[in-house]
C-alpha cells in the first residue's frame, strides 16, 4: 500500500495512535506540541509493510508556528506524491474545532479516513455522536477509537483500505457555519453534573487556589520521588552492589594483585583494604556505581512522578501560573515543561525547548535550564558533597541556583535579540493517566538516560584516571590557581573534578570527597560544578537544538555568571 | 452593547466576542481554533499583576498573554 499520514489538532492523541499501528514507542503526553518533528514507523499488515508518519498537530494549514509548518510542508508534498493515504485523527469530545481541520482537508481531495478519537470519554462528558450519519455527510470512512486503551485500533486498521476523496461539497467561506450545520444533524449534547476533573479544573488555575494546588503537588510528587528512590537503593540497589557486585569485583581486585595500572583502570584507589564505590574511581567501581546505583534510581522515580504530571494535563496548568515570572524573563509559562525534565536528565529537557517557538526563547531556557537547573546526576553530586552539613548548606546551594536562575533570565530577556510571543495555549482536559501507556514511556526515559549516562561515566573515569598517571590535572591545577583559588577560594587540588565535570558531573564527587573540604568551599564547588557547563552528552543536543554560534553565545554566559557567582560566594560566605 | 476587552470582565462571565484587533496572521491563528467574532467564550480566570487569561470556547479551553486578551472585544450585555 501507501503510506499512511496521521494528521489531526495538537493532542488529540496522533502519538498515541501511532504507538499503536507501528510498535514503535514515541513519546505522547497530554499537552500540545509533544510531537514537532515528525516521526516514522512501519504499520505490518498481512505481510506488507507501509509506512505510517505522526504529523505534529496542526489547527489549520495556514501555519502559525514551527510544528504547523512542519505538518503543512508534509502535507503538501504527500498531495504532490500522490501515494499516500490521510488518518484524520478528531478527538471526539471537541468535534466543532477538530473538524475545521478536517473540512479544510476534504477540501485538498487525498484518500481519507477519520479515526473519532477519545471515544471512551465521550460518555462521560456526554457528547453523544451519529456515527453512521457523519459517515454519510463527509462521504469517507469514519471509525472510533481509543487509541491509549487500543479500542477501535482493529477497526481501523482493517477499513484502512477504504480511504477514499470526500465527495462533500461545501463553500469554504463559510466553514464555521457548515460545522455546526454538520454537528446539529449528528451531534445531541446531554446534560450532566460536573465531573470530579472539572472541579479540581476550576481551583488549579485560579491565582488564589492555584498557587496552593501547585505547592501542594509539587511536593507530594517530591516526597513520592524521595520514597521511590530511597526505596529503589534499600531494597534493590544497595544488595545488588554491597551482596553481588562488590564481593565479585573484591576477587578482581585480589586477582590483580590489589595494585598496578590495570587494577587502578578497573578497580580504582582501595580505602582501608576496601572498595569504596564513590571514591575509587575505577571503571569497575565508581564507573558503574555512580550512574546506576546512585543517579538511576532517582531518574526512574523522578521520571514516574512527572510522567504521571504529564499525562494528567497539570503541566500546562502550571504553566499558566508560573506564566507572569517567565514572561519577564523572555520565555512564557510552557518553558516550565523542558526545566522540570531537565531536573531529571538536561538532555530531555533540552529537546523539550522545541515546544517554544522563537529561537529566542529557546536561546534563553536552553541557557537558562544549562546553568541553573540541576539535573539528577548533579543534585546526587550536590547532595553527595553539602549534604552531610545539613538542611543549611542544601539551601545555600538550591538557593543560589535558583537566584541565578531568575536573575540570569531577567538579564538575558533585556540583552537577547529577538522576540517571545504571548503565551497561547490549549489547556487539554485532566485525564487519568493511562499505567501501561506511562510505563512505556518512563521505559524509554530511562533507557535514554542509561544511553547517555554510562558510556560518558565510563569515559569520564577513564580520562581521570590517564591525566592523573600522566600528571597532567596537577599541570592544569597549577595553570588555573589565580581563576580556581584566587577568586572562587577553591583548592587546586579541585581542578581535577572541573575537569571531569564536563563529562559528568556525579563523577566529581568522589574526586572532591576525599579532598576535605570545608563547608563554604563543598557549597562553592556544588554551585560552581552544576553551572560551569552542563554535561558533554546535553552540549551535543543543544548544540543540535539551537545552533554552534547560540552554543558558543551560551557557553560564554555560562562560564561568566560561574566566575561571578562563584566569586560573590567566596566573598559573601 | 457594552463592549470591554477580555482583561475588562470578570471571571465566569460568558460574553460574545464582537472584534478581534490584531494582525491577519494573528486573526487567522484564533479563527483556526474556533475563537472568531460571533463566538461564545467564557472567561475561566485571570492570573494577578497582568498575568494570563483562561477562556472556554466550545469545548475548547484556551491560555493567553495578558495583551493578547486586549486584543479581543466582547460584549458583556449580549450572549
Amino acid at each position: 500500500m501507501k503510506k499512511i499520514f496521521l494528521i489531526g489538532n495538537p493532542n488529540v492523541g496522533k502519538s498515541a495512535l501511532f504507538s499503536r499501528l507501528t510498535g514503535v514507542h514515541v513519546i505522547a503526553s497530554n499537552y500540545p506540541g509533544t510531537t514537532v518533528e515528525y516521526s516514522k514507523g512501519h504499520l505490518r499488515m498481512n505481510g506488507t509493510k507501509t509506512e505510517v508518519i505522526d504529523v505534529p498537530g496542526t489547527y489549520s494549514f495556514k501555519p502559525t508556528s514551527k510544528a504547523e509548518e512542519v505538518a503543512t510542508s508534509m502535507m503538501d508534498q504527500a498531495i504532490t506524491n500522490n501515494d499516500s493515504i490521510f488518518v484524520n485523527v478528531i478527538d471526539a469530545t471537541n468535534m466543532e474545532r477538530n473538524l475545521n481541520l478536517t473540512l479544510q482537508l476534504l477540501k485538498k481531495k487525498v484518500p481519507i479516513i477519520i479515526a473519532l478519537n477519545f471515544w471512551d470519554e465521550t460518555k462521560h462528558v456526554g457528547v453523544h455522536i451519529d456515527v453512521e450519519k457523519l459517515e454519510k455527510l463527509l462521504k469517507v470512512p469514519i471509525i472510533s477509537t481509543s487509541a491509549i486503551s487500543g479500542e477501535g485500533i482493529n477497526r481501523l486498521v482493517t477499513r484502512l483500505k477504504e480511504a477514499k476523496e470526500s465527495q462533500f461539497d461545501f463553500n469554504d467561506e463559510n466553514r464555521w457555519e457548515e460545522i455546526g450545520n454538520i454537528l446539529s444533524q449528528t451531534q445531541t449534547l446531554s446534560h450532566r453534573h460536573h465531573t470530579f476533573f472539572e472541579r479540581i479544573e476550576d481551583i488549579s488555575i485560579h491565582p488564589l487556589t492555584g498557587i496552593p494546588v501547585a505547592i501542594f503537588i509539587l511536593l507530594a510528587s517530591f516526597t513520592i520521588i524521595r520514597f521511590i528512590g530511597e526505596s529503589l537503593i534499600t531494597y534493590l540497589f544497595e544488595p545488588l552492589f554491597n551482596e553481588l557486585w562488590a564481593p565479585l569485583v573484591m576477587k578482581i581486585s585480589d586477582l590483580l594483585g590489589n595494585s598496578g595500572f590495570l587494577h587502578g583502570l578497573l578497580i580504582g584507589k582501595l580505602v582501608d583494604g576496601q572498595i569504596e564505590f564513590v571514591e575509587s574511581l575505577g571503571l569497575l567501581t565508581t564507573g558503574l556505581f555512580v550512574p546506576i546505583g546512585m543517579v538511576l534510581p532517582y531518574v526512574v522515580s523522578f521520571y514516574f512522578a512527572l510522567s504521571f504530571l504529564e499525562d494528567s494535563g497539570y503541566l500546562p496548568r502550571l504553566g499558566v501560573l508560573v506564566d507572569n515570572l517567565m514572561h519577564k524573563m523572555g520565555i512564557h509559562g510552557l518553558a516550565i515543561i523542558p526545566m522540570l525534565l531537565g531536573v531529571g536528565c538536561n538532555v530531555p529537557g533540552a529537546m523539550a525547548t522545541r515546544i517554544l517557538e522563537t529561537r529566542r526563547e529557546k536561546f534563553i531556557a536552553a541557557t537558562l535550564m544549562a546553568i541553573a537547573v540541576p539535573c539528577m546526576a548533579q543534585t546526587a553530586m550536590i547532595f553527595g558533597l553539602v549534604g552531610s552539613h545539613g538542611a543549611i548548606a542544601l539551601a545555600a546551594v538550591f538557593g543560589t541556583l535558583f537566584l541565578v536562575w531568575i536573575i540570569l533570565g531577567l538579564i538575558l530577556n533585556r540583552t537577547v535579540k529577538g522576540e517571545s510571543p504571548e503565551i497561547f495555549v490549549e489547556i487539554p482536559p485532566y485525564r487519568m493517566p493511562y499505567f501501561k501507556a506511562l510505563f512505556k514511556k518512563l521505559w524509554m526515559r530511562i533507557l535514554w538516560f542509561l544511553k547517555e549516562a554510562v558510556p560518558y561515566v565510563l569515559i569520564g573515569v577513564l580520562i581521570v584516571n590517564i591525566l592523573y598517571s600522566l600528571g597532567i590535572i596537577e599541570f592544569i591545577g597549577g595553570l588555573t590557581e589565580p581563576l580556581i583559588t584566587g577568586i572562587m577560594g577553591l583548592p587546586s587540588d579541585a581542578v581535577g573534578a572541573l575537569i571531569v565535570g564536563f563529562l559528568r558531573k556525579d563523577v566529581a564527587v568522589g574526586m572532591l570527597v576525599p579532598l576535605d573540604l570545608t563547608m563554604k568551599e563543598m557549597i562553592i564547588a556544588s554551585v560552581v560544578l552544576t553551572m560551569y557547563f552542563p554535561c558533554i552528552a546535553t552540549f551535543t543536543v543543544l548544540i543540535k537544538e539551537l545552533n554552534t554560534k547560540d552554543m558558543i553565545k551560551a557557553s560564554l554566559i555560562m562560564l561568566t555568571t560561574t566566575v561571578t557567582v562563584g566569586g560573590l560566594l567566596n566573598l559573601f560566605l | 452593547m457594552d463592549i470591554k476587552d477580555l482583561t475588562q470582565i470578570t471571571s465566569g462571565e460568558t460574553v460574545r466576542v464582537v472584534e478581534i484587533n490584531g494582525g491577519h496572521r494573528f486573526r487567522e491563528k484564533v479563527d483556526a481554533i474556533g475563537l472568531r467574532v460571533g463566538s461564545r467564550i467564557i472567561k475561566l480566570s485571570a492570573q494577578i499583576l497582568r498575568g494570563p487569561v483562561t477562556i472556554k470556547i466550545g469545548s475548547t479551553k484556551l491560555a493567553i498573554g495578558h495583551s493578547i486578551a486586549k486584543k479581543i472585544l466582547v460584549d458583556g450585555k449580549n450572549t
